[in-house]
């Protein structure tokens, strides 16, 4: 039970990781939290059940085809939305409204052509279950924490290893002055909102495989961001770390003690860490958080 | 090759640069002195596109100069930020990196790693530390070993030597001469009034956004006012 308890909780939170690294890079990047993350999770996982159902295609083509859509839909948001603003130097809460009407309008236009009702994915990986001693685990759980797994240390690589890493590194530092050298902001800005985008629809597909998709599943995401919160937003580690540690709590919580009361102990976590630690467990940004 | 013709720049309401002219040429060592406050950073953001001109021109080797930083650096110009703004999170190396981005990183930036190496020899010995954990000198010789990794031909220098003890302070200025005896043009904001005007081919001085002064280095030292004002020697007093 122990051993099934904490690789579902991994499991959680690397999904929950996953979205958290996204809301980490760009608030690092532009300060500002992006609630219009959660609708490109969303846009993820209805892309992820289209490809795979309309399309007949197998699996790791609808993990492609959702990051893909994540990202094209993540720089598309940014364009948009936000580099007006970028340009006009706005403060951070210019573009959080920003971002809240994008997750608005994205709901919204999910509702006025697909409509509400819930899609659940097929079951491409079935119910199966592995056996380990006493312990069974879901296959989609193992699936969920390999895919989070490889794709937070690919991006761990890409970051540290590559010139476009490091110039997102500098950039999150200062912009201003990494565009003395010769880094084109616009271009970083988009890489970032691509990646995150891509890490949006990888997430969205578990998501969907796990509790269907629908209109407002972005409100998940929620947690996502909590997570982030609690990490310290604007640190990659710390979104990873408090992603884990969130799903491990709530699986626990829910096991243990009663699924009905788990988000609260999720956000009284969120507020103890915040209490003891007002930058997170992992961040380095004391000022606004939004 | 450089020439700022009647330039104005405006923050919010505020004139912080009133129809300011300078001109810097090939192999020169140019100086702006001044007060806190003159205009003196502003005009170096503006040369570097970071700041707009609402009024007058910037012409760099007869084109008119983009305000567009990433584009100003692929002209050839780099900087030397006030404060050194190194990139603290990351290592001496990556610093140095980011400073050579707009080059193929081969054999030949690795020369030119060496070639800071020489000027400033402690930073090869800090190369895996983070940037934000050196003193404070050290800081000042990265951020200039930063800007001279991208080879510029023009090197702006906003106040090199601030918050640095006399000793250093007189290493990094003697490093800038070196810089430009090594074919580099340098463009440098100083307070230290009396090192910077004497380093100078040629010397601005600059008061409340406007340019006061000009002359070479020699002509503004000698000047009574400027003596008196940025120098604290009254007529007499030798």
């Amino acid at each position: 039970m122990l051993l099934q308890t904490t690789i579902t909780g991994l499991a959680i939170g690397g999904i929950y990781a996953l979205m958290a690294v996204g809301y980490s890079l760009v608030f690092s990047i532009l300060n500002f939290s992006n609630f219009a993350h959660g609708s490109v999770i969303m846009l993820g996982a209805y892309a992820g059940y289209f490809v795979l159902t309309r399309a007949g295609a197998p699996f790791p083509v609808a993990i492609a085809g959702s990051m893909l859509a994540g990202a094209v839909i993540g720089v598309a948001n940014e364009r948009l939305a936000y580099k007006p603003l970028r340009v006009r130097n706005a403060r951070p809460l210019y573009f959080m409204i920003s971002a809240m009407g994008v997750a608005i309008f994205l709901e919204n236009l999910v509702y006025a052509t697909l409509g509400a009702h819930f899609y659940s994915y097929p079951e491409v990986l079935g119910r199966s279950i592995v056996r380990i001693g006493e312990a069974s685990i879901g296959v989609l759980d193992l699936f969920a924490l390999a895919f989070s797994s490889v794709a937070i240390t690919g991006l761990h690589l890409f970051l540290q290893r590559t010139k476009s890493g490091l110039a997102i590194r500098a950039c999150s530092f200062d912009m201003t002055v990494a565009s003395v050298f010769g880094i084109r902001l616009d271009r970083v800005v988009g890489l970032v909102f691509a990646i995150a985008g891509a890490l949006a629809g990888l997430s969205g597909v578990f998501l969907g495989m796990k509790y269907m998709a629908y209109p407002t599943m972005g409100w998940i995401t929620n947690k996502a961001y909590v997570a982030a919160v609690i990490g310290g937003l604007g640190s990659l580690p710390g979104a990873v770390v408090g992603g884990i540690a969130l799903g491990l709590l709530e699986t626990f919580v829910s096991v243990y003690v009663s699924s009905i009361i788990r988000d609260v102990f999720s956000f009284s976590a969120l507020v103890l860490v915040l209490l003891a630690m007002p930058n997170g467990l992992m961040g380095k940004y004391v000022e606004e958080k939004i | 090759m450089l020439t700022v013709d009647n330039v104005s720049v405006f923050y919010g309401r505020v004139r912080a640069l009133d129809r300011v002219s300078i001109s810097v040429n090939q192999g020169e060592i140019v100086s702006i002195i001044g007060p806190n406050g003159a205009g003196k950073s502003t005009l170096l953001w503006t040369v570097m596109g970071v700041n707009r001109p609402a009024s007058g021109s910037l012409r760099w080797r007869g084109e008119r100069l983009r305000s567009a930083p990433d584009w100003v650096a692929a002209r050839g110009i780099s900087m030397v930020p006030e404060r050194r703004r190194l990139f603290d999170n990351l290592t001496v190396r990556e610093n140095l990196l980011i400073g050579a981005y707009l080059r193929k990183w081969d054999l030949s930036m690795r020369q030119d790693m060496e070639t800071v190496f020489r000027l400033f020899p402690i930073l090869k010995e800090r190369l895996d530390q983070y940037a934000g954990t050196l003193s404070g000198g050290e800081q000042q010789m990265l951020a200039i070993g930063r800007a001279m990794m991208g080879r510029p031909t023009l090197l702006l220098f906003d106040e090199p030597s601030l918050g640095l003890a006399p000793a250093l302070a007189s290493e990094v200025l003697r490093a800038i001469q070196r810089i430009r005896e090594e074919g580099t043009t340098c463009l440098l904001a100083e307070q230290n009034a009396f090192k910077a005007l004497e380093m100078a081919d040629r010397a601005y001085v600059m008061n409340t956004g406007r340019v006061a002064l000009q002359g070479s280095g020699k002509e503004v030292l000698a000047n009574p006012e400027v003596r008196a004002a940025y120098l604290g020697i009254k007529a007499g007093d030798e």
